[in-house]
């Protein structure tokens, strides 16, 4: 079997971040580790002035792929990196942010690999996962994929994604020690334990016939969570790192085959061997972060929600969430057809004639005719652009200006009865999503789960088009393009327009029977969707293409003044 | 020593009998121009899965068909995987040593397609629908599990887990490539033969992954043999389609005397084909 690796690092970029000392060298550490193990090998680093562009990886990529005879690609990253919105990850390359062309999509990327045909596909992040911290942040493009799109194979890829940090989190670099390199937290430890030096994480396996010790990924993450958010802890009490793990394979599918020190060929490498894992005596001057500004290393991590502390934390602090939530929607005044709680709005946008009204604490519009698409400016003159769905009514919780979530509630009164349950299943996926955190695993028992998976075309149960949003795309990453499908026959046989988010999905799944669908609105109504077109992409109208620079850190996609600008144009002509 | 001979597409109706004795009379008189003994004290495998292809085959498109959208193509017609490796197949024909006009052709890609085969079948001695066909069986056999699985099995019982030769025809190849990955280490096959084999087709090569493509480790060596005008064995399994190790001997010096450059016969009684395979069954 043959295994390839990947190995960017980038430590400058064009403007607005600090440089880093030590992802090149990261890099190079994972390419010798790589080149160590037998893998065939491509390093990406901006030394001596080279560029790292994204058509170069992008190109070593495809031809691993296209050979097919690779059974692993792993695609190392360690450089700065943005969450521009929850599951759009971004790495910055070499012109970035300046050029906000030259960012690779993550997201999209792993969406891709999905259909590579290669069996096992690793990406590992050494970047932070924060928010935009400036406008020119924010603008940053969709950027490029490093794995082609097309589906070939019958069997889909197994995808292990390592995060340096959890959503909305910075990841920390250690300053050169004595003797030692510069070189990024968790790359440190990673390597530390792909070298074998880390007996918690070996295990036996019999390959063909051989005896071998080798690292899975599902020890490895285990052993990498708790090793990591130590010894950030250990350097400074306000510094925190928490590593994130999404790992789908599984025995006999692992990432490192443990050699003998003695055996190993000495290939140069820039690490220092052994490595000193209990240093944190020597790692007490930190530290650049890795995409995050200063008040993010000061322990105010811009994240969507305070997750991430501990696991008592994290289920209290969902659940005042959710209820927060719940509180909010159910006061939705049931006579508009679209509600903007918590907002007063400036003004409406839609072909048809409407009234809007303002109680002193949430808005209320009226349309006199079925509208696809209806733009909102909000109170602060930021809005976004809201599908209507016959038969629901659309609800906005907007809360300290921000777009919490959009809900479309039923309007009939035999779905009334199912309301407390949707409203409470509308929350928990709004909550869960922005922080990343929504999953729709066949082990989970939630009854959300069972809704979803029991939803058929000619069934008797309605599919909500706020869940359909958010479980096409998380079918979607999580490989599950046969629900995707389903998701959106239910929908066309149900609804007299489907969410595009939903259609995307479907379409990105290979859905082409999609002549004379409604849609609604004519956009993506989540930035994920924004961010990750795929072949959409070349049809995507001129004033959507420049409403897109002027989106604001969001999940629900949000522009500035200036993007609806172009959104209300767009609504009007189109 | 066990000979396994894995017959390709379009065998169905034929008596088993006559089938294997056309495999091993070519093979008698490639090994007779070789000025090598016969294979009669060898024991010659033959699993004939013909009718069953064929069977399948109908009830799938059957299947298809029932299934299809409104207008426009119909059932495998509109598999983007059959369009695919025509294409190629008619792309690689252009470009090697027969020649087909390159028409500008309106309409839809499959009128574009449909224009092109003809211009093939007029040029080569492969008709137009026996190239069809083909496409079609290759792709249904790596698309849909269920005749992937039936086919399977029979081969696999074939090869078995004792020591052996294998000598594979066309799609016969493709099988017999996907059963040996199964087998793993368990096989133990001397030489795995391969003759007009469509393996080196970048669809089929996609296709047939994942698994990334490896030399089966039970195979201790691969030959693949084919004929420079056989359209279906366009490409050769070298460092640019089968970057494997050890690497596959690749015997593309064949001329096929049969009219489509393409049966059986003419693989088999060429006399480096028939060398090998002799050298593999005496372990010499």
């Amino acid at each position: 079997m043959k295994k390839a690796l990947i190995a960017i690092g980038v430590n400058k970029t064009d403007g607005g971040f600090e440089p880093l000392k030590g992802a090149i060298r990261d890099a190079k550490a994972m390419y010798s580790w790589g080149q160590d193990q037998g893998f065939e090998c491509r390093l990406f680093v901006d030394e001596r002035n080279k560029k790292v562009r994204a058509e170069d990886i992008f190109e070593a990529v495809t031809e691993f792929v296209d050979k097919g005879t690779f059974s692993q690609i792993i695609v190392y990253f360690s450089g700065h990196g943005v969450l521009k919105a929850p599951q759009c990850e971004l790495w910055l390359l070499s012109g970035a942010p300046k050029n906000p062309n030259a960012v690779i999509n993550v997201s999209d990327s792993l969406h891709n690999a999905r259909g590579s045909g290669i069996e096992h596909v690793v990406f590992i992040s050494d970047a932070c996962r924060s928010l935009p911290a400036d406008m020119q942040q924010a603008v940053l493009g969709p950027g490029q994929v490093v794995f082609a799109g097309g589906r070939y194979g019958t069997e889909p890829t197994e995808l292990d994604v390592f995060y340096a940090t959890i959503p909305g989190d910075v990841a920390l670099e250690l300053p050169a020690g004595s003797g030692a390199r510069d070189r990024g937290l968790m790359t440190e430890y990673l390597l530390d334990a792909l070298e074998g030096n880390v007996p918690e994480v070996v295990r036996p396996l019999q390959h063909d016939g051989e005896a071998l010790e080798v690292v899975h990924c599902r020890p490895l993450k285990t052993w990498l969570t708790a090793t990591v958010k130590q010894a950030a802890a250990a350097i400074a009490l306000h510094l925190r790192q928490v590593p994130e793990f999404r790992i789908e394979s599984d025995v006999p599918k692992y990432l490192a085959q443990v050699v003998e020190p003695s055996s190993r060929a000495d290939s140069g490498s820039v690490r220092n061997k052994p490595r000193d894992r209990t240093g944190a005596a020597t790692r007490n001057q930190l530290i650049p972060s890795r995409g995050g500004d200063d008040a993010a290393l000061r322990g105010a991590a811009a994240r969507p929600q305070a997750m991430g502390q501990n696991e008592d934390d994290d289920g209290a602090r969902r659940q005042v969430a959710i209820d927060n939530l719940m509180s909010l929607m159910e006061r939705a005044d049931p006579a508009g057809d679209i509600v903007v709680v918590g907002n007063q709005i400036q003004y409406v946008v839609s072909k048809s004639r409407c009234d809007v009204t303002f109680d002193g604490r949430d808005s209320r519009i009226k349309l006199e005719a079925s509208a696809d698409s209806t733009a909102v400016r909000l109170h602060d003159g930021t809005g976004l652009v809201i599908g209507l769905m016959p038969g629901f009514r659309s609800v906005v919780v907007v809360e300290k200006g921000r777009v919490l979530a959009v809900n479309y509630v039923p309007i009939d009164d035999a779905a009334q009865a199912r309301r407390a349950s949707l409203s409470q299943w509308q929350a928990v996926a709004a909550i869960d999503a922005i922080n990343a955190r929504f999953s729709l695993d066949e082990d989970e028992t939630s009854p959300l789960v069972s809704h979803l998976r029991s939803l058929k075309p000619n069934g008797s149960r309605t599919l909500n088009p706020t869940l359909a949003v958010y479980a096409g795309y998380e079918y979607a990453r999580m490989g599950k393009f046969e629900d995707v499908r389903r998701l959106f026959q239910v929908s066309l046989a149900q609804q007299r327009a489907i969410p595009f988010d939903l259609y995307l999905q479907a379409y990105k799944a290979g859905v082409r029977e999609t002549d004379h669908i409604r849609v609604a609105p004519r956009m993506p109504m989540l930035t994920q969707g924004w961010m990750s077109l795929g072949e959409l992409e070349e049809r995507m109208p001129d004033l959507l293409r420049r409403a897109r620079q002027h989106m604001l850190p969001s999940m629900w996609a949000t522009f500035t003044p200036d993007g609806m600008d172009h959104l209300e144009r767009f609504v009007l002509e189109n | 020593m066990r000979l396994v001979l894995i017959h390709g597409r379009d065998q169905d109706g034929k008596d088993e009998a006559l089938l294997r004795k056309t495999w091993t009379d070519g093979l008698e008189v490639g090994l007779s121009s070789a000025g090598l003994g016969a294979i009669s004290e060898h024991e010659v495998v033959f699993p004939y899965y013909g009718d069953e292809l064929a069977q399948m085959v109908a009830a799938a498109k059957q299947g298809l068909a029932h299934g299809t959208a409104k207008g426009g193509n119909s059932g495998i017609l509109s598999d983007p995987n059959y369009m695919r490796l025509l294409a190629e197949i008619l792309e690689g024909a252009q470009e090697g040593e027969i020649s087909v006009d390159v028409a500008t052709t309106k309409g839809l890609q499959n009128t574009a397609l449909a224009i092109r085969l003809a211009q093939l079948a007029d040029k080569t001695s492969f008709g137009c629908r026996i190239l069809s066909l083909m496409t079609e069986d290759v792709i249904l056999y790596l698309t849909k599990p269920g005749i992937e699985l039936q086919l399977n099995a029979k081969i696999q019982q074939a090869i078995g887990t004792e020591p052996c030769v294998v000598v594979a025809h066309s799609l016969g190849s493709i099988i017999a490539y996907r059963v040996l990955r199964q087998l793993g280490a368990q096989a133990k096959v001397r030489r795995f033969i391969t003759l007009g084999s469509p393996l080196g087709l970048e669809t089929i090569r996609k296709l047939l992954s994942p698994p990334a493509r490896e030399v089966p480790k039970g195979v201790a060596s691969w030959v693949n043999a084919f004929d420079r005008k056989d359209i279906v064995a366009l490409h050769p399994l070298d460092t640019s389609t089968w970057d494997v190790r050890p690497p596959i001997e690749n015997h593309g010096s064949v001329t096929n005397h049969m009219a489509n450059h393409h049966g059986i016969s003419g693989y088999l009684d060429d006399v480096l084909v028939a060398h090998r395979i002799h050298e593999a069954l005496n372990g010499t």
